[in-house]
Parts: structure tokens; C-alpha cells; sequence
């Protein structure tokens, strides 16, 4: 017989995924034009077809399989049937133009070679580019739209984040849905979540924030997702801020770029007609938290209804599924200054004077059940006494059990069943402030500097931002370490010429040291993750080999 | 077509800072080259929809990888 109500016989196993399917569900917005809405009980018998499709192309539970994470419906419930049938998304990002087709395949075969997956899953479109991938193809717009309930055990279902490691060298954090259902509990325990919330989201799937954080946090809420590409938004942003205010949008997140990136693309006189008091929580992660951005952000927005009281910036990391501290709802953005020459020595003091301020965004406490130590970054026992910046543990629920095939990295991070994540921070007024990573201090005379902190100091001189400077460790003639900064100079910049020495005060006055060299670039030449992060490793390795020029 | 380039270079010199100039002699270059990343690039793609009033997929954007390619694309749209 043909399931008339899917709702009515949805099994325990499915319930895992969808609690109770109605009406409420997703809003596949195009890049033009009005979304197409699918209630979560019209998605779950496309869900059960997908699983149902997987399954007759081979794929066994505990079988991995790469999935190109478009933010369609087809993909969508290609991801969903997967995971209920037992087996192993890995979501990679899908090709784009920049780097061409090429760069794609290559992507694709050393995540094969990797993390031995069994099959390819993506939109046609995409497929067609990896014609040469011995991986079989699962078209995702020819799975069936039914199949039969799923029964299945939910405690043995994985997706894997890919995370740090390189394009060559791809690393995947395995992320069982016990730590989804933990996280997302706990992120809406953070967001004071209530019926009839809307979640808007331009995120890219293939990032933790976005499946973690929008997609599967909506349907484990039960909430109506509005889910867009990231290309919509990145083409024309305005497109966000018109879907959080058609669709009465209460919880959208983002990295912090994407508000600075706002703020330039949306003039002021294109914010007519947009009514954006529905949303209550901005959060703002995934990436170092730029204070300026977004006080700028919300000034900016403040005509169109935007509550700066809904800035919601946050930690986490995929180690730890997705999130790990939240400041508090409705607290809006709280920030700390504090005195670089003492943060260079692991201290956190009041700032002597202007030149040595450094303001820090506070990303508050950890979330319900999550414990966060700081200890000495070098032996990683000694615990950091307050007002000194330690390396930053972690504990809790959402803390994944660790990396795909990679005992070695395993055995680096997780110890005694705590997380140690390569970050640095510090309490400050009882709330977490990220202040740089182990790995890239950048050590002068026996002084530790995060390279942060000369960016931040660079991006001071008149004409330049921090987000577009990048600061590494280098090694000067006489064989001692020394730091670099490149800096991205913007096209209309009155005096280039003037820069480098300017750069190198600014350094020298808040950080005390001298440059070893100042690198002027053309705007957007400092490579940057697929999430916006600053690559410093790559800008580093530019630098060494002589090919980081303008 | 010199038309299509011209407005093609000035908007991609709005978006670098590189001279058209320049520019004339890295059209066959990968986009990374002509300093327009993928934030860029998707403003690039934008600012051409709205100029010749056309679609740019993300199945065609992902082929247009020079500003050759997009020349041509351009061309081939109109």
C-alpha cells in the first residue's frame, strides 16, 4: 500500500531524525525569485526514497560516501537518506569558478585516496565534472521520492567534517548524531529557542556551522529553515537580509566577515523595505570576532530594525561538533581592551596607553554540560592562573570522539577525554576570549606574539583593515625568528609608498618589535579558507619560496 | 566585443585596483592571478548580470576561470 500519511507511521528510527514531521520545514530559497517550502513530512518520504536509492547502489551502513554539499532539496535528502540508513556522509564543498574544475576533481580523488569512500552523491551538474573519478556516481535528482520506512539504530549514525588539514591532505573529524542531538540542544538552550522561530541560513553545508548549526539544528528544533546557496549571498547579499525579513527570520548566523562584507555591499539606500526586528539571534563565529565589524554592522542596519541586542558572538570548533561558548542571549556584543605588551608575555593587564590597547570581543561562558580548562600551551597540565592566556581544553557532550583514520592526530588532541584544541584564550570578566593558536605564534626574542595581534595593529594604520593583513614567523638573516605582515592595500590608497614604514610603527609601537619585512598586496590576494579564515601557513610558505608579491 | 572587454576590465579594476592595462595582459591568467578570489569573483558575476541582463549559473561560472573565458562567455550571452 502507497503511505498516505507519512506522518502517522513514522518509525522510532526516523523519529530520531524528524520528532514530530508536519507542516513546519524548509524553504529552498533560488537565487531569484520565491523559495519552494517542503513541510518535514513531505521531506521524510523523499528522505526514506534517497535512503532507499543509496541503498540499492550499494552503500551498507558504516559505507563512507563523498557528498557534494549543495544547498538543494535533492542534496539535501541525499545527506538525510544517508545518515538514516547508516551510512557515512562526507560533505565537500562543490566546485567553484576560481579555482576551476581541475582544482575540484583533484579535491575530490585525495579525499578518496584519503578517507575511502564507496560513492560520489551530488547534483548532475557537478557530477558530470568528476567523469574520471573511479568512485561510482550517485545522481542525486534520480533517487526515488518514496521508500519504505527505515529501521535502523541511530546511535551508530556519523557524518564526517572535513576540517584543518589541506586541500592534499584532507582530515575529517567523524561527528556522530549523539553529538548533534547534544549540540543542538545545547545551542538552543544558548538562543533561548521557542516555537515559531524561523531559521535563515546562506551557509555553506560543507561547513559545520551550516549543517550543524542551521540544518540540523532546525529540524531537531522542529523549526521552519529558510536554507539559500552561499553563492546567492555572496553574488548579492542583500538577498539575506530580504529573506530574514520575509520570512520574519529570528535566528541566522554567520561568520564574522560576512557582516563587515554586509555593510560594504548593502548602501544604506538599498535597506528600504527591509524589516529586520524579527531577529533575535545574529550569531557570529566560525572565525576571529572583529569587535569594529560588528558594532559597524549593527549602526548600519539599526535604520532597518536590526536590535544590536541580537549579536551573538561565539566559539567553537569542529572538534567539538559546532559550538562550544555563547554569549548570552540578547546580551548583544561585549567587549574587552587590554594591553598588547602584556598579551605578548601571556598576561592579560589593562592597557598602558592608546598604542598598546587591544580590544577583544568576550565570548561568553561555555555552554550547559561543557567544561573549558585553560592550561600551560607548553606542558599541557600546569592550569593557567586567571589573567594569564592558557591553551584552551574542553569537555562536554559535543566533544566528537575524534578524526577519521588518524590515530596520530587522535592522540595529539584528545587525551584523558578532554580536547585540546590548539587555541588560545583567556577569562575575562567570567567570559572566554579567543586570543590566537598555538600553532602560529610567532616567537621574537623569547616573546610569544599572535600574529593577530600585529594584524590587528597594522589594520590601525590609516587605509588598511586587520581582516586583510596576515602576520607570520620568518627567519632573519642572522637565523633568529622574526615576524612578517602582508597587508591587502586598497586600490584607492592615497600614499602606498608611505605603508611600509607606517605598517612597521604600528607593529613596533604595539607589539614592540621590529618587522622583519612588510609585504603590500593588491585587495583579496592573502588566501583564505573556503570559511574566510586568513591561511597564514600558505601566505608563510609564499613568502619563503618568493612568490608572495604584488 | 572591444566594448564587452572594456566594460569587463573596468569593473575588474574597480574590484583590484589593477590598471585595464594590466589587466589586457593577464586575461588568459587563472582569476587568483588577476587578484579576485571567490568573494570577488561572485561580485564580478553579479555586477556582469546586472550589466547585460543574464543569468551566470553556477554550472557556467565554475568554466569561467580567465577573463577570457568570461569574455567570451559574455559574448556568447548576448
Amino acid at each position: 500500500m502507497h503511505v498516505v500519511n507519512a506522518a502517522h507511521t513514522v518509525t522510532e528510527t526516523e523519529r530520531a531524525l524528524f520528532r514530530d514531521p508536519g507542516e513546519t520545514g524548509i524553504c529552498f530559497l533560488p537565487g531569484r525569485g520565491e523559495g519552494t517550502h517542503v513541510g518535514y513530512k513531505d521531506l521524510l518520504p523523499l528522505v526514506r526514497g534517497a535512503a532507499a536509492g543509496l541503498r540499492a547502489r550499494g552503500l551498507r551502513p558504516g559505507d563512507r560516501f563523498v557528498w557534494v554539499a549543495t544547498s538543494d532539496l535533492h542534496a539535501v535528502c541525499a545527506f538525510l537518506g544517508g545518515l538514516i540508513l547508516g551510512a557515512v556522509p562526507i560533505p565537500v564543498a562543490p566546485p567553484r569558478g576560481i579555482s576551476g574544475p581541475g582544482a575540484w576533481q583533484a579535491h575530490v580523488e585525495a579525499v578518496r585516496l584519503a578517507l575511502h569512500p564507496k560513492a560520489l552523491v551530488g547534483v548532475e551538474t557537478w557530477l558530470e565534472l568528476a567523469e574520471d573519478s573511479p568512485l561510482p556516481r550517485v545522481v542525486v535528482e534520480q533517487l526515488p521520492s518514496d521508500g519504505p520506512p527505515v529501521d535502523g539504530d541511530p546511535s551508530t549514525w556519523e557524518h564526517v567534517q572535513l576540517t584543518s588539514g589541506s586541500t592534499a591532505a584532507p582530515k575529517g573529524v567523524r561527528v556522530p548524531f549523539s553529538n548533534v542531538r547534544a549540540n543542538a540542544y545545547q545551542i538552543g538552550w544558548g538562543s533561548d529557542v521557542r516555537k515559531g522561530d524561523v531559521v535563515v541560513s546562506w551557509l555553506p553545508l560543507y561547513h559545520d556551522m551550516g549543517l550543524v548549526g542551521t540544518l540540523l539544528f532546525a529540524i531537531y528544533w522542529n523549526l521552519d529553515l529558510v536554507l539559500m546557496s552561499p553563492l546567492t549571498f555572496l553574488r548579492r547579499p542583500r538577498r539575506w537580509l530580504e529573506a530574514i525579513s520575509d520570512h520574519k527570520g529570528s535566528l541566522s548566523p554567520a561568520p564574522s566577515f560576512a557582516y563587515g562584507y554586509v555593510a560594504r555591499r548593502v548602501p544604506a539606500a538599498k535597506l528600504a523595505g527591509l524589516e529586520l526586528g524579527s531577529w533575535r539571534v545574529a550569531y557570529c563565529g566560525a572565525e576571529p570576532v572583529h569587535p569594529p565589524a560588528l558594532r559597524g554592522f549593527a549602526a548600519h542596519l539599526a535604520p532597518a530594525g536590526f536590535p544590536a541586542s541580537s549579536l551573538l558572538p561565539c566559539y567553537g570548533l569542529a572538534e567539538a561538533t559546532l559550538a562550544v561558548t555563547f554569549t548570552p542571549h540578547q546580551r548583544g556584543l561585549a567587549a574587552h581592551t587590554l594591553s598588547r605588551a602584556a598579551l605578548a608575555e601571556g598576561h592579560v593587564r589593562d592597557p598602558q596607553d592608546a598604542p598598546d590597547a587591544l580590544e577583544v570581543a568576550l565570548l561568553g561562558p561555555p555552554l550547559p554540560q561543557t567544561e573549558v580548562q585553560l592550561r600551560d600551551p607548553v606542558d599541557g597540565v600546569t592550569p593557567t592562573s586567571p589573567r594569564e592566556v592558557g591553551e584552551i581544553w574542553l569537555k562536554g557532550p559535543q566533544l566528537t570522539p575524534g578524526y577519521l583514520d588518524d590515530a596520530a592526530a587522535d592522540a595529539l588532541t584528545h587525551q584523558d577525554g578532554w580536547l585540546r584544541t590548539g587555541d588560545l584564550g583567556s577569562w575575562i570578566e567570567g567570559e572566554l576570549a579567543v586570543l590566537g593558536r598555538t600553532k602560529e605564534l610567532i616567537i621574537v626574542r623569547g616573546r610569544n606574539h599572535a600574529p593577530i595581534d600585529l594584524e590587528w595593529a597594522a589594520g590601525e594604520v590609516e587605509g588598511l583593515d586587520a581582516s586583510a593583513c596576515c602576520a607570520f614567523a620568518a627567519t632573519d638573516p642572522d637565523g633568529q625568528e622574526a615576524a612578517v605582515v602582508a597587508c591587502e592595500v586598497p586600490k584607492d590608497h592615497p600614499d602606498p609608498d608611505a605603508l611600509p614604514e607606517r605598517v612597521a610603527q604600528a607593529v613596533r609601537r604595539a607589539t614592540g618589535i621590529d618587522l622583519l619585512a612588510v609585504v603590500l598586496l593588491p585587495p583579496r590576494a592573502i588566501p583564505r579558507t573556503t570559511s574566510g579564515k586568513l591561511q597564514r601557513g600558505k601566505v608563510r610558505e609564499r613568502y619563503l619560496n618568493g612568490t608572495l608579491t604584488c | 566585443m572591444a566594448n564587452h572587454r572594456e566594460t569587463l576590465l573596468g569593473i575588474v579594476t574597480e574590484l583590484t585596483g589593477r590598471d585595464p592595462q594590466a589587466l589586457e595582459g593577464l586575461m588568459q591568467e587563472p582569476l587568483a592571478d588577476v587578484g579576485l578570489d571567490s568573494i570577488r569573483q561572485q561580485e564580478l558575476l553579479a555586477q556582469l548580470e546586472d550589466e547585460y541582463d543574464v543569468e551566470i549559473s553556477p554550472e557556467d561560472a565554475v568554466h569561467l576561470d580567465s577573463l577570457a573565458a568570461i569574455e567570451r562567455f559574455i559574448r556568447g550571452a548576448q
